[in-house]
């Protein structure tokens, strides 16, 4: 880590080069990821990351240079580069308070700490697991995840925190096959915790889903395109709220005029019976951390209440920009991006509904078990998503399962839409991809029903 | 800083019993400008150098990757090399290096010369289509990757690489109604960027989306666009990779002599294509890169390799044995692939087609089509086609096929070639006609 007199010397080299505002990001992280199948370790990477991304505002505007060259020399020649068409200023610069410092709980076992053997044990046992589920499972394909960051933030407000994050995640991922058709089901457990992670989860049923999920797809009826009722699965299926509103809820789209949801808090822009939130603070969650990564703290940000616009997910920058307070939002995959406004745990809260009430409400529609992933166009609202196992659902009954169905929708239309929240919610794990690099998120919900959506299906 | 570590730690490592030792390092400088409504509003500028180290230990090849080249963290990364190796398969490997020097010195272009041209190009863009509401984004950039591989036997080979972008989204309002288009292009530097062209494009697309209906559901002949073909290929060039091919994940297996694809179309990589923005001399391991037609008029000519892969089939690597980052050891990736054939203009390939759809912009691929199987089920947006004239714009549906089928079933090729990609692979594709697609709607 850089000496608190080195980021002191940049801070003042940043101020008296006319920057208003100027951030020492400064971290160092070791991450090992192992992919394994049944058959071999195709790949184990173990590395360190290490650098220092220096952003500076002036007039609203961002300067954000990044290098892994940790001496003064070249920090501060960072500085000049960035700053050389700056009008020289005259900001005096807050002293840093006193180091905060925020640290995982001392039960953590690191995966740095373990042997080999030990630390290859979750991987190992859901890959055997997987493959003595069913004879159609011909392959594992298992990655273990392990992450210990440590990043240290100063900023000429006089703020200095340093926070440690631990991250372990299995992701599990099965093929069935039969014939030459070959389909994948997943699951990803994954938390801010070290190994001891292991000792709470049950591996073996983990892979054990995830190969199921690969063979009812396997075995599936090619899906029915066109308009129908949508009932999404507890856990991993609120990534619909993630792309339906939760990106457009971001300070980076706000800022610009650039979102659907512009202009609208204390709006209503859901149905009364949904209430979305993030949580970046939740204890022990993947999506989880002490401080963003400004060294705000992290918050639960009740974004929408039913259905009227609470807040939205607030940096620095674009709060600047946009009149609005951080939110403990702010987030970048490492020190080669600039931090902006990210989701952490996105949930939709639990409703009053049974799940087999929903269906059972349900005349014709698509019930959406697992979800790939998403993505949307703020400005527009226009969303998509890719789902895995699917079923149909025919007068108030689970029916085929069908595959291939995109569902694409509009966020604000998609929201107004919910008209059924279940009462068995459930957080799941993932990774979001956007400006700021690939964060580890949660995505969450009960079971839910919207009235009515565009299936993209395979079968015309 | 680079040079002392190699030696530091290559005695280091030798003394620890690890031999064969190899380097690639990656020297990486990046400038790129935001402009939003006429002004520039962000800057950036980097310059990061990360090394993998790749070392034999008890005849196993083990790897790290480095960006703090402290000497207090040898210790470490050693025993990190050293469980690596234990814990993973493959045998110790030596890459015979031969030498390699680059010229090159690329310069990158000023932050400020970009800020101008992307304000220009904005101006003219609203001038042309005054139906547009703003510029959401707007960014261009220049990125010198510098590599170089060196063992503990002498052997250096130094390659460099340079080249721009520039991604944009631009979005037109009217009556409460919002469209937006736009997308990513590259080039071997940012003067070879054609920036205001693309953006008035984009302008008028987006503007042309505003009165967009979705259609009815059912199957159409369909022109997917040059960026919808581009990302696909990116994504599916790995059936043609022997690593897929040996993790039992392609559908071209064994299908090496047929025809995979429609006659009219072939498949080239050419290290040296001009004006294709990752010519590389050798690939990720060292080995010479060469033009290679992998797709022959519809027939499967070759699958790609790299040294790991090429044991295990006793054959010789193809040159394509590149990093997807510099972290991870060599997968099979590509230099400049470009998709050709005989290329006909847009209104020629809507004239042939007579009725259908020109899609212009598909999203979410990266969930919404499976490398695997070929399945694709994909939000879009685009034109009606009526009499081979555009008829009215589309949105909201998806547009759903298998790219193996969709490949058979390619009836045209446009002559609108675009460059898109990234570090793993530039791609060159343009637009193409297919016979036909399901389409989800109304």
């Amino acid at each position: 880590m850089l000496s608190q007199g080195m980021i002191e010397n940049i801070l003042d080299e940043a101020a008296l080069r006319g920057a208003d505002f100027a951030e020492v990001y400064d971290e160092s992280k070791t991450l090992q990821e192992t992919l394994a199948t049944q058959k071999t370790v195709e790949q184990c990477q173990m590395g360190r990351e290490s650098g220092v991304g220096i952003r500076m505002f002036k007039n609203g505007n961002c300067y954000y240079g990044y290098t892994n060259q940790r001496t003064e020399a070249a920090l501060s020649g960072l500085v000049k580069d960035l700053t050389k068409a700056m009008k020289k200023g005259q900001m005096s610069r807050s002293a840093l308070g006193e180091k905060k410092i925020y640290t995982m709980g001392p039960d953590v076992i690191l995966a740095t700490g373990l042997p080999s053997d030990k630390k290859m044990e979750p991987l190992r046992r859901a890959i055997r697991a997987g493959m003595e589920y069913d004879d159609e499972i011909v392959q594992m394909r298992v990655k273990l995840t392990d992450m210990e960051q440590e990043v240290q933030i100063a900023n000429t407000e006089g703020l200095f925190v340093q926070d440690t994050r631990v991250k372990t995640r299995l992701y599990i991922g099965a093929y069935a096959q039969s014939g030459d058709d070959i389909q994948n089901g997943y699951y990803g457990p994954g938390a801010m915790r070290g190994h001891e992670y292991y000792d709470l989860i049950d591996v073996e049923a983990c892979a054990r889903e995830a190969a199921r999920q690969a063979k009812v797809v396997l075995h599936s009826e090619p899906c029915p395109g066109g308009q129908m009722s949508v009932v999404v699965d507890n856990g991993f299926g609120g990534l619909v709220f993630h792309e339906a509103c939760g990106h457009s809820l971001e300070a980076t789209v706000i800022a610009k005029n650039a979102s659907e949801f512009c202009g609208k808090l204390g709006q209503k822009i859901a149905s009364d019976i949904v209430t979305l939130v993030d949580d970046g603070s939740l204890a022990n969650e993947w999506g989880s951390l002490h401080v963003d990564d400004e060294g705000t703290p992290t918050q639960k940000n009740v974004l929408i209440e039913n259905g009227i616009l609470k807040t939205y997910m607030v940096d620095r920058l674009n709060g600047m920009r946009a009149g609005l307070a951080p939110t403990g939002s702010s987030r970048r995959q490492n020190y080669k991006f600039a931090p902006v406004a990210r989701m952490t745990n996105t949930y939709i809260a639990p409703g009053k509904s049974k799940a087999e009430e929903i269906i059972r409400a349900t005349e014709r529609g698509l019930f959406v078990k697992a979800i790939n992933g998403g993505s949307v166009e703020p400005a527009t609202g226009d969303f998509n998503f890719s789902t895995g196992e699917c079923y149909l659902i025919e007068n108030g009954k689970i029916t085929t399962p069908v595959r291939g169905a995109t569902l694409i929708g509009n966020g604000g239309t998609v929201l107004k839409n919910v008209d059924m929240v279940g009462d068995d919610y459930d957080l799941r794990q993932g990774f979001c991809f956007a400006a700021s690099g690939a964060l580890y998120i949660g995505a969450g919900q009960p079971t839910i029903r919207i009235s009515n959506m565009t299936v993209g299906g395979i079968k015309s | 800083m680079i040079n002392t570590f190699i030696q530091e730690f290559t005695e280091a490592a030798h003394s620890h019993e690890i031999s064969n030792l190899q380097f690639y390092t990656e020297e990486v400088r990046k400038v790129s400008v935001n402009v939003y409504q006429g002004a520039p509003e962000s800057n950036f500028e980097s310059e990061v150098t990360g090394c993998y180290v790749q070392g034999e230990y008890q005849g196993k090849s083990g790897y790290i990757y480095v960006e703090d080249f402290s000497k207090d963290l040898f210790e470490g990364e050693i025993a990190d090399l050293k469980e690596v190796a234990l814990l993973s398969d493959s045998e110790g490997r030596v890459s015979a290096l031969t030498k390699a020097e680059c010229e090159k010195k690329n310069q990158l272009t000023d932050v400020n010369t970009l800020a101008e041209r992307l304000i220009q190009a904005e101006k003219e863009a609203l001038e042309k289509h005054p139906g547009v509401e703003k510029f959401n984004h707007f960014e261009c950039g220049e990125t010198i990757r510098r590599i170089s591989i060196r063992n503990d036997q002498g052997g250096h080979m130094e390659d460099e690489i340079k080249y721009a972008f520039f991604d944009l989204r631009v979005e037109a309002k009217k009556d409460g109604v919002v469209q937006t288009a736009g997308g990513e292009v590259l080039a071997l530097s940012a003067e070879e960027l054609d920036i205001a062209s693309a953006a008035t494009e984009a302008a008028g697309e987006a503007v042309g989306m505003l009165a967009a209906q979705p259609i009815k559901t059912g199957t159409y002949p369909v022109i997917l666009k040059n960026s919808v073909i581009c990302e696909m290929l990116g994504m599916f060039i790995k059936s043609f990779a022997a690593d897929t091919i040996h993790k039992d994940l392609s559908k071209l297996a064994g299908k090496k002599g047929e025809k995979i694809a429609s006659s009219i179309v072939s498949l080239v990589e050419d290290p040296q294509m001009p004006g294709g923005a990752n010519q590389r001399s050798f690939d990720d391991e060292g080995t010479p890169t060469s033009r290679k037609e992998i797709v022959k008029d519809g027939i499967l000519k070759m699958f790609l390799y790299n040294q790991e892969e090429a044991k295990k089939d006793g054959c010789e690597s193809t040159g394509n044995g590149f990093k997807e980052s510099c972290r991870s050891k060599p997968g099979v990736f590509v230099t400049n692939l470009k998709l050709e054939g005989e290329t006909k203009t847009l209104e020629e390939l809507m004239r042939d087609m007579g009725d259908g759809l020109y899609i212009t912009n598909c999203d979410g691929m990266f969930a919404g089509a499976d490398p695997v199987s070929g399945k694709f089920s994909l939000i879009s947006k685009g034109y009606r086609i009526v009499d081979g004239k555009k008829a009215g714009s589309v949105n909201q549906i998806t547009v759903a096929g298998n790219f193996y089928d969709m490949i058979q079933m390619i009836e045209g090729l446009g002559e609108d070639y675009l460059m898109n990609g990234g570090e793993s692979g530039m791609i060159i594709a343009p637009s193409i006609y297919v016979k036909e697609l399901v389409v989800s709607g109304l």
